[in-house]
C-alpha cells in the first residue's frame, strides 16, 4: 500500500469477504456472486489510481452495486413475479410439513432475491454493507428521501414475505 | 440544524429513526407517533424485525477455489492491458461456442494488426479492445422433454405423463 | 332437461359419477367434469393395473405410434422396459439408463393450479370403449370458439384416465396416449414391489425448486390470462425450467441465457417464427417442442398443446416478460416467495 491506496491483492485479502457478503446477497447465488466480485475487482484495480482515501468499504460497496445494477441493466429484466392466491385451486393443499418456526438463513436470502432490485438494494445495503443513507443515496444516484421510503418498503415485504415464520 | 420546525410522520421515518438517520425534529414525530398510534407500533414491529433477520445472516462463505478462480480471472485481465505492438488475430473475433453456463460473461481481447513494415514501428497503435462475448447456448432438447414429462407427472395423470420418457426422444443424447 | 341418473360404480368406489346420456354443458357438469378429473389424476395411487400403453402424434402430415408398457402397482407406477425405464411413486421419479438409476424427480405438486373450468368449457358423457373397458369422456371445449380441444376418457369402473386426446383448432386428433390393453384394472390390489434402494448419483440431480430464480430471469406469473406458474426449478446445468399450467394442459419453459447456437439443434424439425426471432419447432411422442432465441435468452417450451397454440403462449410469454422489464415497476407485480410451495 502507498498513500494509503492498497492495491487490489490487498483489497481482495482484507475486504474480500465483504465484497463476497455483499455480492451475494445482492445475486443471490455463488455463480453471480463470483461474476460480480471479479469484475469489482477489476474495476478496482483501474479506479485504485483515482481512489482518495476515505471510507475504503464505501467505495467498494458501490462499486459492488453498480456491478450488479449493470448487469440487470444489460439484462433487462427483473427477479420473479408473484404467484397468485387463487381460489379456483383443484388440489388439496399439500399436508403440513414440520412447522418451522424460525426463518433460516436459506429463507431469509431466498425472501431477498425474490424483492425487485429497487428495494433489495437498499436493503442489502443497509443491513449488510452497513451504509448510510447518505451513501446508499449517492451509490444510486437518488435523493436520500427515496433511500429511506424504498427501504422501508423493501422491509415491509420482506417482513410479509416471511410471515410465516415467527419473528 | 438549529431552528427546525415540527415535522409531520410520515411511516417511512420508522425505518430511518431505526438506523438513526433522522434528525431529531423527525425523531420526536416518530415518538410521538408511537406513543398514540398502535398502526404505528405494528409496522414498527415489521421493519425492526426484517432488519434485524438480514442483519442478523451469517457472513456467506464462497466455495472452495473461489478466490482462486477471481484472483486468476482479474489478473489475466490485468495481462491483457499490456500496451504492445500485437498481431490481429481473426479466430478471436466473433463468435465463439460456449457450454451451457447460466451467467457469466467471456472478454476477448482483440488486438489490431498495425501495417506491416518498419513504417509501422512509427505509427503503432497499442489498442486493446475489450469485447463482451455473450456465450451461445445449445438447449439439450430431449433432455428438455423428459424434464417436462417428470415434472407434469406430478399433477397430472402418471402413467401416461410418464410414458414417452421410456422411449427415445429421437434426439441424441 | 333430462335427470342425471346417480349410479354407484364398481364395488369399493366411492361414490363416482356416472351420466347414461350426454347433457349441455352446466355449472353442474362442470363441477362433476372436474372431479373426474381431479380423481384421474391420483387414481394410480389407488389402482392396480398392467398394460400397454400407445403414443400416438402428427408430424409433418403423417402419424407416428410408439408403445410402451406400463403397470401401477400399490401405487408404484412403472413404465418402460429394458435399458429405458421410468419409475414413479408419489412425488418421486427415478429414471434407468446404461449407468444405473438417477433421480429424476422428487417436489411435491405445487398449490395454485387453476381450475379447468376456469377457462374451459367442460361436459361429461359416456365415453367410447377404451382397451376394452366402458369409459367416461370429459370433453375441454373452447368456450370462445365453441371447438372441442381435448378428451379425457376414464375407466367407469376406476376413475383411472385411459385414454388422453388433444384436438386442433378444428377439433381434429393431433395427439393421443391411451391403453390399447389393459389387465386386472379394478382387481384386487397387490404389495408393491420392493424396490431395491436407488443410488443417487450426484449428476445429474433432480431439479431444485427454487423460490426466486437466479437474479435476471423473469418467470410472470401468468401467460395469456390463462397459464398460471406452479413451479419454479433451477436443473442440475443451471437451465430454469418454469412450468405453467391451466389446468388441463402444462408447459414448461426452460431459459437459458445466451443466444441460440442453431447447429448444436437436433436434425428434423420444422421452422416456426416465434415473435423477433426464427424459432425451430418439433413434435415427438413427449409433445410439441420450440426453440427460439429473444433478448439474448434462448427458450425452449415442452407441451402436449399443438403447435399454434404452444406458439401463442411463446409469443404472449415474450411479451409478458418484455413488459417486466425496467426498474420501475408495480409492487402488485411481483414476487411472493418460496413459502407458497409448502
Amino acid at each position: 500500500m502507498t498513500d494509503g491506496v492498497p492495491t487490489w491483492e490487498e483489497v481482495a485479502r482484507d475486504h474480500g469477504r465483504f465484497l463476497y457478503a455483499v455480492a451475494f446477497r445482492l445475486s443471490g447465488n455463488d455463480d453471480e456472486a463470483q461474476d460480480l466480485v471479479q469484475e469489482a475487482l477489476i474495476r478496482v484495480r483501474r479506479g485504485l489510481e483515482r481512489y482518495e482515501p476515505g471510507s475504503l468499504e464505501g467505495w467498494l460497496a458501490r462499486i459492488v452495486t453498480n456491478v450488479f445494477l449493470d448487469e440487470m441493466r444489460r439484462r433487462k429484466r427483473r427477479p420473479t413475479t408473484a404467484l397468485p392466491d387463487d381460489p379456483d385451486r383443484v388440489l388439496p393443499a399439500a399436508p403440513a410439513a414440520d412447522e418451522v418456526t424460525t426463518a433460516l438463513p436459506d429463507d431469509i436470502q431466498a425472501a431477498l432475491a425474490s424483492l425487485p432490485e429497487e428495494f433489495r438494494v437498499p436493503v442489502v445495503l443497509c443491513d449488510v454493507a452497513d451504509q448510510s443513507y447518505e451513501q446508499i443515496a449517492a451509490t444510486l444516484g437518488i435523493p436520500v428521501g427515496t433511500v429511506r421510503s424504498r427501504l422501508h418498503r423493501g422491509r415491509k415485504l420482506l417482513r410479509e414475505l416471511l410471515s410465516e415464520y415467527a419473528a | 440544524m438549529t431552528g427546525e420546525g415540527p415535522v409531520a410522520y410520515s411511516e417511512d421515518l420508522l425505518s430511518a429513526w431505526l438506523d438513526g438517520a433522522c434528525t431529531d425534529a423527525e425523531a420526536a414525530a416518530v415518538e410521538a407517533a408511537l406513543a398514540s398510534s398502535p398502526e404505528a407500533r405494528e409496522r414498527l414491529a415489521e421493519v425492526t424485525s426484517a432488519r434485524s433477520l438480514v442483519r442478523g445472516l451469517p457472513t456467506p462463505e464462497p466455495p472452495p477455489g473461489f478466490w482462486d478462480r477471481v484472483v486468476a480471472v482479474v489478473e489475466a485481465d490485468g495481462a491483457s492491458d499490456a500496451s504492445d505492438l500485437v498481431v490481429a488475430d481473426p479466430a478471436s473475433a466473433g463468435v465463439r461456442l460456449a457450454p451451457v453456463v447460466p451467467i457469466g460473461r467471456r472478454r476477448a481481447t482483440t488486438r489490431w494488426l498495425a501495417a506491416a513494415g518498419a513504417a509501422v514501428a512509427a505509427a503503432v497503435v497499442a489498442a486493446v479492445v475489450l469485447v463482451p462475448q455473450p456465450g451461445r447456448v445449445t438447449p439439450p432438447v430431449g433432455a428438455l422433454v423428459d424434464a417436462h414429462a417428470l415434472r407434469s407427472s406430478v399433477q397430472s395423470d402418471v402413467a401416461s405423463t410418464l410414458a414417452p420418457l421410456a422411449l427415445s426422444a429421437g434426439f441424441h443424447r | 332437461m333430462r335427470p342425471r341418473v346417480r349410479r354407484a360404480l364398481g364395488v369399493g368406489v366411492a361414490a363416482a359419477v356416472a351420466v347414461t346420456v350426454a347433457l349441455p354443458a352446466t355449472a353442474a357438469q362442470a363441477d362433476d367434469a372436474v372431479a373426474v378429473l381431479q380423481r384421474a389424476r391420483t387414481a394410480t395411487v389407488r389402482e392396480d393395473f398392467s398394460g400397454t400403453v400407445q403414443i400416438e402424434w402428427l408430424v409433418g402430415g403423417g402419424w407416428k405410434s410408439e408403445k410402451v408398457p406400463v403397470s401401477a402397482t400399490g401405487g408404484t407406477v412403472q413404465v418402460g422396459e429394458g435399458t429405458r425405464q421410468v419409475e414413479g411413486k408419489g412425488h418421486d421419479r427415478w429414471i434407468a439408463g446404461v449407468s444405473g438409476w438417477q433421480a429424476g424427480w422428487d417436489q411435491p405438486a405445487t398449490l395454485g393450479v387453476p381450475s379447468p373450468a376456469k377457462h374451459w368449457k367442460l361436459s361429461v358423457a359416456k365415453g367410447p370403449d377404451v382397451a376394452g373397458r366402458t369409459t367416461t369422456v370429459v370433453t375441454a371445449t373452447d368456450p370462445r370458439t365453441h371447438v372441442p380441444r381435448l378428451r379425457e376418457s376414464v375407466d367407469r369402473a376406476t376413475g383411472v384416465l385411459l385414454r388422453r386426446e388433444v384436438l386442433d383448432r378444428a377439433g381434429r386428433p393431433v395427439r393421443a396416449v391411451g391403453f390399447v390393453e389393459v389387465q386386472k384394472l379394478g382387481g384386487p390390489r397387490s404389495t408393491p414391489p420392493t424396490t431395491p434402494a436407488r443410488a443417487r448419483r450426484s449428476a445429474p440431480r433432480a431439479p431444485k425448486l427454487v423460490g426466486a430464480l437466479p437474479s435476471g430471469y423473469v418467470a410472470p406469473r401468468t401467460v395469456a390470462d390463462r397459464y398460471v406458474l406452479t413451479g419454479r426449478y433451477e436443473r442440475a446445468d443451471g437451465t430454469a425450467q418454469l412450468y405453467y399450467t391451466d389446468g388441463l394442459f402444462g408447459v414448461s419453459v426452460f431459459e437459458q441465457d445466451g443466444d441460440l447456437d442453431w447447429a448444436g439443434l437436433p436434425k428434423g424439425g420444422g421452422a416456426n417464427s416465434v415473435l423477433s426471432g426464427q424459432g425451430r419447432e418439433y413434435q415427438v411422442a413427449g409433445g410439441t417442442v420450440e426453440v427460439w432465441s429473444h433478448d439474448g435468452v434462448t427458450r425452449t417450451l415442452v407441451s402436449d398443446l399443438p403447435a399454434p397454440d404452444l406458439s401463442d403462449f411463446a409469443r404472449a410469454f415474450d411479451a409478458r416478460s418484455d413488459a417486466a422489464g425496467g426498474l420501475l415497476g408495480d409492487a402488485a407485480d411481483f414476487l411472493l416467495g418460496p413459502f407458497g410451495w409448502r
